[in-house]
C-alpha cells in the first residue's frame, strides 16, 4: 500500500478469494509507503480486486504474475492505482 | 549521554564564488574573468528601531492621506520595531522575489512576498502577492527596491518603497547583514560501524549532465547554494545498541538517540536538524531514509539514512556501481533533510492531505530534477532522472526555503505560539527587568469555573534606577499573554478592554519591584481555562523595544464536583458571562446576569460564587447609565437612561463576597485584586456616609492580609501599615488615601 491512505480499511482479493484484508491503513507522506504484504499466487494471469470500503471505492485489474511481482496500491485523485515492477518498490 | 568530541565547521558567510560561463569568440582567446560576490545584491538586509530610554516626545504619527500620497520617511505608522529583507534577484538560481518580515509588538508578525522584474539599475519593482501575519497594519500592494552595492558589506543598502493599498507610500533604508537568507545547523551522526556521508565528486558517475560543472559537492554546499548559512557539527557513533536487538532501526528508537545524542536537541523550533546514518531501518531493505520524526511536540528535527537499503544497490549493468551507491546515498540524505524543511515529494505538491496541504497553490512536479523528486519514478527511471539531475532544489521548492514565513520552513516549528513560545521575542541579553508569573496560592490549581487571576511581577534587576511607564503592567498594548492546553494549540488572551494611559514616567529603584493582578480567564477569544486540565501560562511585556518573557506558568484546572456544575457551566461559559466577570458587573447583559444568580444560588460554597457576587453586586453600586435608542436626538438618536442604585442589595453581595469568604476570596482573586476590591468597597461605603462601616472593612482587610502566608511569604508591613492608616482615617471621618497601588507585595 503507498500513497493516498488514511486510516482506511483495504480489502484485497486474487482472483474470488480475499487473500489480505487490513484496518487502518494509513500513509506515511514522508516515504509514501503505508504497508506492505506478501501472498502467495500461482504464476499466471490473475484478476486483482483492490476495495476500500472506507472511501467507496474499488477497481480490478489484470496482472500477469511470473516469478516475483511487485504491486503497489495507490488512492490518487479518487481512484485505485496500480504499479506493477518486477524489482521491490524502494521509499525515501 | 555519551560525552563525544565534536568539530565545529567555521560558519560560511554563503557567498558562492560562481565562476562566470565565458563564450569563446571565433580568434578571441578565453579570459577568465575573476568572480566578485560583492557585486551581488541579493542577501538578507535588515533594519530596526532602537528607542532611547527617554522618549522626550509623543512620536506625531500623521493623518493617511487617500490614494498615492506623499512618501513618509520611516514610515506612515511606526508600528513596527525590526524588519528583514530578502532579496533574491541574482547569484545561484535566483527567484526574482523579494520578501520580507516586519515586526511589531512582541511576537506580532507581518511577511509578505514580493515577485520582481528589473526597472533599472540596481532597481527592481514587483506586486506583493503573500501576505501573512498581521497584515491590516500592512496595507502595500507594490515594492519598489534599490540596492547600493559596495566592496564593504557595511556599506551595503537596500532602500524599500512600500506603495499602494490606498495610504501614503513608505521607505525603509535596510542594512546587509549577509548573502544567505537563513541560518542552519546540521549535525551529521552515525551509527556504529557506518560511515557518514557528506560528500561526492559529481563526475564519479558518467550518467550526468553534460554542463555540470566537477566538484566535490557537500551537503553543506547543497543547502548553501539554496540559501542557508550553514553550519556543521560532526558527531561521533552512536551506539548500535539504541536499535534494539534486532540491530535495525525503529523511529521511536531513532527519535530517543536524537534526543540523547544530537547536541542541540530542544523541545523547540530552531534551525537546526540531526542527520543520523545507519544501516537498516526495522521497514527493512525497501526504506532508503527517512525524516522520522513526527513524534513529540517539534517535528521535522531529525532525519536518518540507511546505508544497507536498496540504495546501496546499483541498477544490474551500471557502469559505475560504486560512484552510483555514493551518489545515492548523497541524493537520500538531501532529499531527507528536504523533509526536515517541509518540502514534499515532486510529485505531491498540490495534494492535502488530511486537513494539511501547501502552504500556497502548487502544481504537482513529478518530472522534476530536484533532491525532492524519486529518480525512479520519472519518465525512464533513474537513468533518465541522473542524466539531467544538477544537483538542486526547484524553483518552487528554493522559493519556499528562502522566502516561505519562516516557521512554514524552520525546523521544529509548529502551528504560531504553539511550543514555540517567544522565539521571536526580542529578549536582551543583558536585562534590566525582569518579569515573574505567579499565583497567589500554595498550589496553582482552580476548582472548576473559578476565574483565574494570576499576578504579574515586574523587577529592576539592573543596577541603575529604571524608568518605566507608571502603568506598564496594566496596558493592554504592552502585554502579550499565551494560554496553552496541554495537547491543544496556544492561544493569546484577547482582553475585553484596551486601556489608554496618559504617559507617565515613573522611577524603579534597583531591586524594586512592582506588582499586578492579571485576569486570565476569559477575553474576546471566549473562555480559555474553562476545560479541566494543565496549562501553561507565558506573558511577554514590550518595554521601550525590547521584550521581557516572563516564566511559564503552569496550572491545573480541576474537574467538576458534581451534576450541577457541568449543568451550570453550559451557561457560565459564554461570552455574557465572561464580559461581566472581567468587567466587574453589567446590569445590561440579562441573561448573564441570571445565570450569576443561580450559580450563587446552586454552588453556594465553590469560589465561583463569591465572583458571580462580585459581578452582580458591582453594578448595583451606584447609579447604572445605559446607551439607549432615543429619536429626540437629532444627530446619533442615542440617548442615556438612567437605573437606580440598589445600595443594600449590593452591599449585602459583596459583603458576602468580600467579608463573610475573604479566606477564600483573597485566595481566589490574589491579593492585588482582593485589595482593590476591598478598598473599592471601603471607599464606596465612606462616600455613602457610612465611614464606620468603611473602617471595619479595612479591619476585615488588614486581619486578613495579616494572617496571610503563601509559600512562606507574607504581606510585607509597610501595605498591612498603610491599611490601618486608611481605617483610621475613616474612623476619623476622612476619605479614601490611596491610589490604584499595585503593591501588596510579599516580602521576596
Amino acid at each position: 500500500m503507498q500513497e493516498g491512505f488514511l486510516d482506511d480499511t483495504v480489502s484485497v482479493h486474487v482472483g474470488d478469494r480475499e487473500v489480505l484484508r487490513r484496518e487502518k491503513v494509513r500513509t506515511r507522506l514522508q516515504t509514501g509507503y503505508a504497508d506492505s504484504y506478501e501472498i502467495e499466487v500461482p504464476d499466471g494471469p490473475v484478476e486483482v480486486r483492490v476495495e476500500v470500503p472506507s472511501q467507496r471505492l474499488a477497481s480490478t485489474f489484470a496482472v500477469d504474475v511470473s516469478g516475483a511481482a511487485y504491486l503497489g496500491v495507490s488512492i490518487v485523485a479518487g481512484t485505485i492505482r496500480l504499479r506493477s515492477s518486477r524489482e521491490p518498490f524502494g521509499y525515501v | 549521554m555519551t560525552e563525544h568530541s565534536r568539530t565545529q565547521a567555521p560558519i560560511s558567510d554563503g557567498a558562492e564564488l560562481d565562476s562566470l560561463d565565458v563564450e569563446s569568440l571565433a580568434g578571441v582567446p578565453l579570459v577568465p574573468i575573476p568572480p566578485f560576490p560583492f557585486l551581488l545584491a541579493s542577501g538578507l538586509y535588515a533594519w530596526s528601531l532602537k528607542i532611547p530610554p527617554l522618549v522626550p516626545s509623543p512620536i506625531p504619527i500623521p493623518i493617511p492621506q487617500p490614494g498615492p500620497g506623499p512618501i513618509m520617511p520611516g514610515g506612515a505608522i511606526l508600528s513596527f520595531s525590526s524588519e528583514e529583507l530578502r532579496l533574491d534577484v541574482d547569484g545561484r538560481y535566483p527567484q526574482m522575489t523579494a520578501s520580507g518580515t516586519l515586526r511589531g509588538f512582541i511576537a506580532s508578525q507581518t511577511h509578505w512576498i514580493a515577485s520582481l522584474t528589473a526597472s533599472g539599475t540596481n532597481t527592481w519593482t514587483g506586486a506583493i502577492w503573500f501576505k501573512d501575519g498581521a497584515t491590516a497594519s500592512f496595507p502595500y500592494t507594490t515594492v519598489e527596491i534599490k540596492v547600493v552595492k559596495s566592496l564593504f558589506p557595511p556599506l551595503r543598502a537596500a532602500t524599500v518603497i512600500y506603495s499602494g493599498g490606498g495610504g501614503p507610500s513608505r521607505v525603509r533604508i535596510f542594512k546587509y547583514k549577509s548573502s544567505a537568507f537563513h541560518p542552519v545547523n546540521f549535525e551529521l551522526d552515525f551509527a556504529m560501524g557506518e560511515a557518514a556521508s557528506a560528500g561526492i565528486d559529481t563526475h564519479a558517475h558518467p550518467n550526468r549532465p553534460a554542463s555540470l560543472p566537477q566538484e566535490t559537492l557537500t551537503i553543506p554546499k547543497v543547502f548553501q547554494r539554496a540559501g542557508f548559512a550553514v553550519t556543521t557539527t560532526l558527531g561521533a557513533p552512536v551506539p548500535i545498541a539504541g536499535a534494539g536487538a534486532n540491530a535495525r532501526w525503529s523511529d521511536q528508537e531513532m527519535h530517543d538517540a536524537m534526543q540523547t545524542y544530537w547536541s542541540k536537541f530542544a523541545v523547540k523550533a530552531q534551525w537546526a536538524m540531526w542527520v543520523f546514518f545507519a544501516s537498516l531501518h526495522e521497514q527493512g531493505t525497501s526504506l532508503g531514509g527517512v525524516m522520522f520524526d513526527d513524534i513529540g511536540p517539534n517535528h521535522r528535527q531529525g532525519t536518518a539514512i540507511f546505508n544497507d537499503s536498496f540504495i546501496a544497490q546499483a541498477p544490474a549493468g551500471d557502469p559505475n556501481p560504486a560512484a552510483w551507491v555514493q551518489r545515492m546515498i548523497f541524493w537520500t540524505a538531501c532529499h531527507e533533510m528536504g523533509h526536515a524543511f517541509n518540502l514534499a515529494h515532486s510529485w505531491q505538491k498540490s495534494l492535502v492531505f488530511s486537513g494539511k496541504g501547501p502552504w500556497i497553490p502548487l502544481a504537482d512536479e513529478p518530472e522534476a530534477r530536484s533532491f525532492m523528486n524519486y529518480p525512479f519514478n520519472v519518465s525512464g527511471g533513474q537513468s533518465a532522472f541522473f542524466a539531467d539531475f544538477e544537483f538542486r532544489f526547484s524553483d518552487p521548492e528554493l522559493l519556499f526555503m528562502r522566502h516561505a514565513p519562516a516557521r512554514f520552513v524552520q525546523q521544529g516549528n509548529a502551528e504560531w505560539f504553539d511550543h514555540h513560545g517567544f522565539e521571536e521575542a526580542n529578549v536582551s541579553p543583558e536585562p534590566r527587568l525582569q518579569l515573574q508569573l505567579r499565583v497567589n496560592r500554595d498550589v496553582p490549581s482552580y476548582e472548576f469555573m473559578e476565574p483565574v487571576t494570576l499576578e504579574l511581577k515586574l523587577s529592576n534587576v539592573s543596577t541603575q534606577p529604571q524608568l518605566v511607564e507608571e502603568n506598564l503592567l496594566s496596558t493592554s498594548d504592552s502585554l502579550l499573554v499565551i494560554l496553552k492546553k496541554e495537547g491543544k494549540p496556544a492561544r493569546q488572551l484577547l482582553p475585553y478592554a484596551q486601556r489608554c494611559w496618559l504617559p507617565n514616567k515613573t522611577v524603579m529603584l534597583s531591586g524594586s519591584s512592582v506588582y499586578e493582578s492579571l485576569y486570565v480567564s476569559s477575553g474576546r477569544n471566549g473562555w480559555d481555562l474553562a476545560e479541566p486540565g494543565y496549562y501553561v501560562v507565558q506573558v511577554a511585556l514590550r518595554v521601550d523595544g525590547e521584550d521581557i518573557v516572563s516564566n511559564p506558568l503552569r496550572l491545573r484546572v480541576a474537574p467538576p464536583r458534581g451534576y450541577d456544575e457541568e449543568y451550570l457551566a453550559q451557561d457560565f461559559f459564554s461570552d455574557d458571562v465572561g464580559r461581566i466577570v472581567a468587567l466587574d458587573g453589567s446590569r445590561y447583559l440579562g441573561r448573564g446576569n441570571s445565570t450569576l444568580q443561580e450559580v450563587i444560588e446552586r454552588l453556594p460554597d465553590r469560589r465561583v460564587a463569591l465572583h458571580a457576587a462580585l459581578g452582580l453586586g458591582t453594578p448595583l453600586q451606584n447609579t447604572y447609565k445605559y446607551l439607549v435608542d432615543d429619536h429626540a436626538d437629532p444627530r446619533k438618536h442615542l440617548g442615556i437612561t438612567l437605573q437606580p442604585a440598589k445600595p443594600e442589595e449590593a452591599r449585602g453581595l459583596l459583603e458576602k463576597a468580600l467579608i463573610e469568604q475573604r479566606a477564600a476570596a483573597i485566595e481566589s482573586l490574589g491579593h492585588v485584586d482582593f485589595k482593590w476590591y476591598v478598598d473599592r468597597f471601603s471607599e464606596w461605603l465612606a462616600a455613602k456616609g457610612d465611614s464606620i462601616g468603611a473602617s471595619k472593612v479595612q479591619d476585615s482587610l488588614y486581619e486578613t492580609m495579616a494572617r496571610r502566608e503563601v509559600r512562606g511569604r507574607r504581606v510585607l508591613t509597610g501595605v498591612l501599615d498603610e491599611i490601618k492608616a486608611q481605617a483610621d482615617d475613616y474612623n476619623k471621618g476622612k476619605g479614601a488615601r490611596r491610589a490604584r497601588v499595585s503593591a501588596t507585595p510579599e516580602a521576596s
